[in-house]
């Protein structure tokens, strides 16, 4: 009885351990984007984020904040209006501003849960020369 | 807060689904059908799981309401239909929740059958229960594994969950049938929980080494065996080392009741023998419970 209960454990236990560690396990982070964080760019016509994990789609929010512009000292937050799309591997997300970007400077931020089930979230900054 | 309600939530969740599947199997494996005092037995031993599985419903439910607020990251009085309604479509933790629901439900109506097919509704608690149970695999770190390792590790976490359920039900049966009766009643429940405790050393040791075994593959794959040495500067080590000890703790003790504490009460019968069990059971509880509130801790901090 005791063989007969452990021989499927046994290979699951083989392939798991065959196939292991290939397996992501991490909380969804921000691992690149286009323009990359803190770079001066000419010109923005969409924003591309990649992440380390599949995010779920409807919990992405994602937001555009012109934060400075030249010649203003103190340029209080302005949102932008975006539109936003997953891609296809959920993994990476497109933001199209609906107005080209005036120079200055943007924040990106985000946040989404991942299929670990966390919430997470980050922001960085670029320049539009 | 919300991560304390989350843990909360979860450690009374796995507690109940636990007690759902160990309870109802013992009377499967360790009574008699043909014996209708047993079968009488059965029927007492079920009587909890109308409560227990409605339990269930209502903690699963409340556990999926807080965890779709704090996926999407807003708070739970915010939450409306479409948001529920896209995490039972679009995610596998809220597609499980709909398995583990409807499993619950045939479950709370199987149980409500106990007076008239005793061992049949322990059956169908039993397995839907199993169900039910291995579900909570897509709320841990089973469920962000991808591919067909991510299949293996919930396959392997499942049956992790139902070894431990499995167990945890024996001690609580054991108990209940060791519970202090006087008369005629309480001499037959005596012979017949000597027999049991003698019945479950095979299938507590099936239990044990499929708990060992799973508990082995999911540490690879969540941290890799070779790396598990530096896994103690972390508070994720410290807790799965405090689990593991506790582990060993319900091994000692289920060793000292199968070798010396069984014989004795069988050999006897008596109530010093049978107090002995009941303090030694309590304390394998007492350490599966903590193990569990461990668990529900772990799965929600980063290896």
């Amino acid at each position: 009885m005791i063989k007969l209960a452990l021989s499927p454990l046994a290979a699951v236990a083989a392939a798991v351990l065959a196939l292991s560690p290939t397996a992501a396990l991490a909380h969804a982070k921000l691992v690149a984007s286009t323009p990359a964080a803190n770079t001066k760019v000419a010109k923005v016509t969409s924003i591309q984020l990649k992440f380390s994990e599949k995010l779920i789609a409807s919990t992405v929010r994602a937001e555009l904040v012109m934060t400075g512009m030249p010649g203003m000292a103190d340029h209080p937050p302005m949102k932008i209006a975006i539109g936003s799309a997953m891609g296809k591997d959920g993994k990476s997300m497109t933001l199209t501003p609906k107005r080209a970007l005036v120079p200055g400077t943007y924040k990106v931020k985000w946040s989404a849960a991942g299929a670990d089930t966390h919430r997470m979230g980050s922001e960085f900054s670029f320049t539009v020369k | 807060m919300s991560d304390l309600l989350m843990a909360s939530i979860r450690f009374v969740l796995f507690a109940d689904l636990m007690l759902v599947v160990g309870l109802s199997a013992f009377p499967i494996y360790a009574l008699r059908r043909a014996d209708p005092g047993e079968a009488r037995v059965a029927a007492e031993l079920t009587a909890v799981q109308p409560w227990l599985c409605t339990a269930g419903l209502l903690i699963s439910l409340a556990g999926m309401l807080a965890l779709t607020a704090s996926m999407q990251g807003v708070a739970i009085t915010d939450l409306d239909t479409d948001m529920l309604l896209s995490m039972a479509v679009e995610t596998d933790v809220g597609k499980a929740w709909v398995v583990r629901m409807l499993a619950l439900a045939l479950a709370t109506v199987a149980a409500t059958q106990r007076d008239r097919y005793p061992f049949a509704a322990a059956a169908v608690v039993s397995v839907a229960g199993a169900i039910a149970l291995a579900s909570l695999v897509w709320a841990g770190h089973a469920a962000a594994s991808e591919g067909l390792a991510g299949t293996g590790h919930r396959l392997s976490d499942g049956l992790h969950l139902i070894g431990a359920g499995v167990w945890i039900g024996a001690i609580a049966a054991f108990l209940i049938l060791l519970r202090p009766a006087a008369g005629d009643a309480g001499q037959a429940k005596v012979a017949l929980a000597a027999r049991s405790l003698d019945q479950f050393a095979r299938v507590g040791t099936i239990c044990v080494i499929v708990i060992a075994t799973t508990g082995l593959i999911n540490l690879e794959i969540i941290v890799g065996i070779a790396q598990s040495g530096r896994l103690l500067a972390s508070p994720y080590g410290i807790l799965l080392a405090a689990k593991l000890a506790l582990f060993g703790l319900m091994l000692g003790l289920a060793a000292l009741n199968r070798w010396r504490l069984t014989p004795a009460f069988a050999a006897t019968a008596s109530d010093a023998s049978a107090g002995a069990i009941r303090r030694s059971l309590t304390l394998e509880g007492l350490a599966a419970g903590f193990i569990l509130a461990l668990v529900a801790i772990l799965s929600m901090l980063e290896p």
